[in-house]
């Protein structure tokens, strides 16, 4: 499915139903800061199931028009499986792949405090 | 670390996804849990969605979310959380078109819902272990993490 393919009323209710799935971690707060009663979000997530539909049929396109500003690939294309399996260790007991925007430690868990340090989130 | 970790990873990996090998050759660490072709299978076209730091941020975001949801007394500081990705959702591109706007929000969605979904299944792969990273880094006053 397309964006184009929906209406501008179900644009309308698909931008809704997007603002509910942001519920999935705050929910309340998301629907409040939205103009939405918390009531009025688990409305509308009844459609929510069309824009997770959307995003899913989409996830395959090899470009998308919103890339952030100076974005440069760090791979040429149909080059993604060296840089994915790049590997970045700043500590001999931490992981990091620079694909992926997250470090593990020795033990196989994420490192909250390297995954912040080498990618600066 | 003794053998039966990594064929353990292995065995689990397998069932949660179908399948045999773990699949990406990155020289991980051997008693790593990262479960790599769900991740890789989840991030190969969405790079240039994010910048590195946002893409970190929506990562620590899920990961905390999903320690919130796997270990004791770790509980997600969700007004925070929803401050964040108000901000990341907010930094589009300005000549984004209204319905490519919406289309960058349900990809950033979905890749903090993906991200979750994994760390959620890795994290209970060894949980006493997970849970007790997360505890550490939860006490370390130094990370600035999204936990109450």
């Amino acid at each position: 499915m397309k964006l184009s393919d929906i209406s501008k009323q179900g644009r309308r209710l698909l931008l809704s139903s997007i603002l509910a799935v942001a519920a999935l971690i705050g929910a309340e707060q998301s629907a409040q800061a939205g103009g939405i009663s918390p009531g009025g979000a688990a409305i509308v997530g009844g459609v929510a199931g069309l824009a997770i539909g959307a995003a899913i049929a989409d996830s395959a396109r090899p470009k998308r028009p919103y890339y952030y500003n100076g974005y440069a690939p760090a791979y040429p294309p149909g080059q993604y499986d060296p840089y994915w399996n790049r590997v970045y260790r700043p500590d001999p007991n931490v992981t990091c792949y620079p694909a992926q925007r997250l470090c593990y430690n020795r033990y196989g868990a994420i490192s909250d405090k390297w995954t912040r340090r080498v990618y600066g989130s | 670390m003794t053998f039966i970790f990594p064929l353990r990873r292995a065995a689990s990996t397998a069932a949660l996804f179908g399948f045999m090998a773990i699949g990406a050759a990155a020289p991980a660490l051997a008693d790593d849990y990262r479960i790599d072709a769900a991740w890789k299978a989840a991030l190969e076209n969405t790079d240039g969605v994010l910048t590195d730091p946002q893409h970190a941020t929506v990562n620590m975001i899920a990961y905390n979310s999903a320690a919130s949801l796997l270990c004791d007394g770790i509980e997600l500081d969700t007004p925070r959380v929803v401050k964040v990705m108000d901000e990341i959702i907010a930094a589009a591109p300005a000549e984004l078109t209204p319905e490519q706007q919406l289309e960058r929000y349900t990809d950033i969605l979905m890749m903090l819902g993906t991200a979750r979904g994994i760390i959620l299944a890795e994290g209970a792969l060894h949980e006493k272990e997970f849970c007790e990273g997360a505890n550490a880094a939860k006490a370390d006053a130094d990370i600035n993490d999204f936990w109450k």
